[in-house]
């Protein structure tokens, strides 16, 4: 998704900007710039991308890579990549966080340390997304709210942990969570209105002569949100990281330790807005989603009291 | 507009990110309208082009393609936008 600038521009462009601002700087500092050494941008937007290794202090190790999955003319690898190996992590240490905080709160009436932490979610999602957007119908649906939020959150955090990656920086990753919220959309909605409304809802209500052209249109419009979701969530995960790797790169662009401090002072400072992007963007994605599936239910409602009032 | 249920304000002192909450909410429905015009337009320029390598007739179904979709995406976004505000 990342056009990476080829490394001769990137090149030419960083040792002339750092010429002119180190010359007018210190005369003394010129020197650093090393006009033979190429400046590899690329290879610090390689630690963004998916890959087959995973890097822990002191090393790496490789991923073990399976042989393509022939499915027609159609192959799969289904062979685990980095981004795989924390999504799979962060899924495990949700369920394991969440299974024990349940035994734990089901023993004591008073809910205490991970218990309580994880139920002022619970209680959140639960009051303040699934309820209001919902109503009282939309409970059967807040598992599925809470395992997405949950999940969505622990992949976003599993990125600002050193030597971790963010699964939800991959498109493929969002792409899955937005088909399933698609499904879980047209499920509520389906659930509401019943088959026959739902598929009435399709035409869009207009003269059947303009069916063959408003059907494709309104199925299209079924598919706009879930891919909105998408795109938003990935966007937004991969932001912080281009502007954390833009601004480390900047450290590295001028090859000395007199530029050094601002950069990191305004790298943490985005790392703590990447903290509250994570939340925010877990937050968002099951806030929407419950809000589609909120409109979907709701049409039912209304349709329905036409019905009753016209009767 | 959305089914809000009365004893959830009440009682609960502060709210967690209020604005965020009401801003969403507020601009959910238009979210994707754009996306849905552009798209739709899209869409039967592609069954336009796809009937032109099939047939051979260069530019006729993709004009006629862009055409209707426009239409079609035109229809749906004024629709919609009438259905909201009707809401409202």
């Amino acid at each position: 998704m990342i056009e990476i600038t080829p490394a001769d521009t990137t090149h030419h462009v960083a040792t002339a900007a750092s010429d002119t601002v180190l010359a007018a700087a210190s005369p003394a500092l010129h020197g650093a710039v090393q006009h033979g050494e190429k400046f590899e941008f690329g290879r610090l937007l390689d630690h963004m991308k998916n890959s087959r290794e995973i890097e822990f202090p002191g090393g790496h190790f490789e991923l073990p890579q399976f042989q393509p999955i022939q499915i027609g003319s159609l192959s799969l690898d289904l062979s685990p990549t980095k981004h795989v190996f924390f999504l799979l992590v962060a899924a495990l240490l949700i369920a394991v966080l969440a299974i024990y905080a349940a035994r734990k709160n089901r023993k004591n009436p008073v809910p205490q340390g991970i218990g309580n932490l994880l139920e002022i979610f619970v209680l959140f999602v639960r009051d303040e997304i699934a309820l209001p957007n919902m109503g009282p119908g939309g409970l059967r649906y807040l598992p599925y709210l809470l395992t997405t939020f949950f999940f969505i959150l622990a992949m976003n955090l599993m990125g600002l942990i050193p030597y971790g990656a963010t699964s939800t920086s991959n498109i493929s990753v969002t792409a899955a969570l937005a088909f399933i919220a698609f499904i879980m959309i047209q499920v509520a909605a389906i659930r509401a209105q019943g088959v026959k409304h739902y598929l009435a809802h399709l035409t869009g209500g207009v003269h059947w002569s303009l069916w063959p052209i408003m059907i494709p249109v309104e199925v299209l419009g079924l598919f706009t949100k879930p891919f909105a979701l998408c795109m938003r969530l990935f966007a937004n995960m991969n932001g912080g990281h281009i502007v954390l790797l833009a601004l480390v790169g900047i450290i590295l662009l001028f090859r000395s330790a007199v530029i050094a401090p601002l950069p990191v002072v305004f790298s943490v400072g985005v790392m703590i807005l990447e903290l509250f992007v994570a939340f925010l963007q877990a937050y968002i994605f099951i806030m929407l989603t419950s809000l589609f599936m909120g409109f979907g239910m709701q049409t039912e409602h209304s349709e329905e009291h036409a019905a009753h009032s016209h009767d | 507009m959305s089914p809000e249920p009365k004893s959830d304000d009440s009682g609960r002192g502060e709210k967690p990110l209020p604005g965020v909450a009401n801003a969403l909410r507020e601009v959910a429905p238009y979210l994707t309208l754009g996306i849905q015009l552009a798209a739709a337009v899209i869409l039967f320029f592609l069954i336009g082009w796809w009937l032109d390598t099939r047939q051979g007739t260069a530019p006729l179904f993709m004009l006629i393609g862009v055409l209707v979709g426009f239409i079609g995406g035109m229809i749906k976004f004024l629709k919609s936008i009438s259905e909201l505000s009707k809401k409202n």
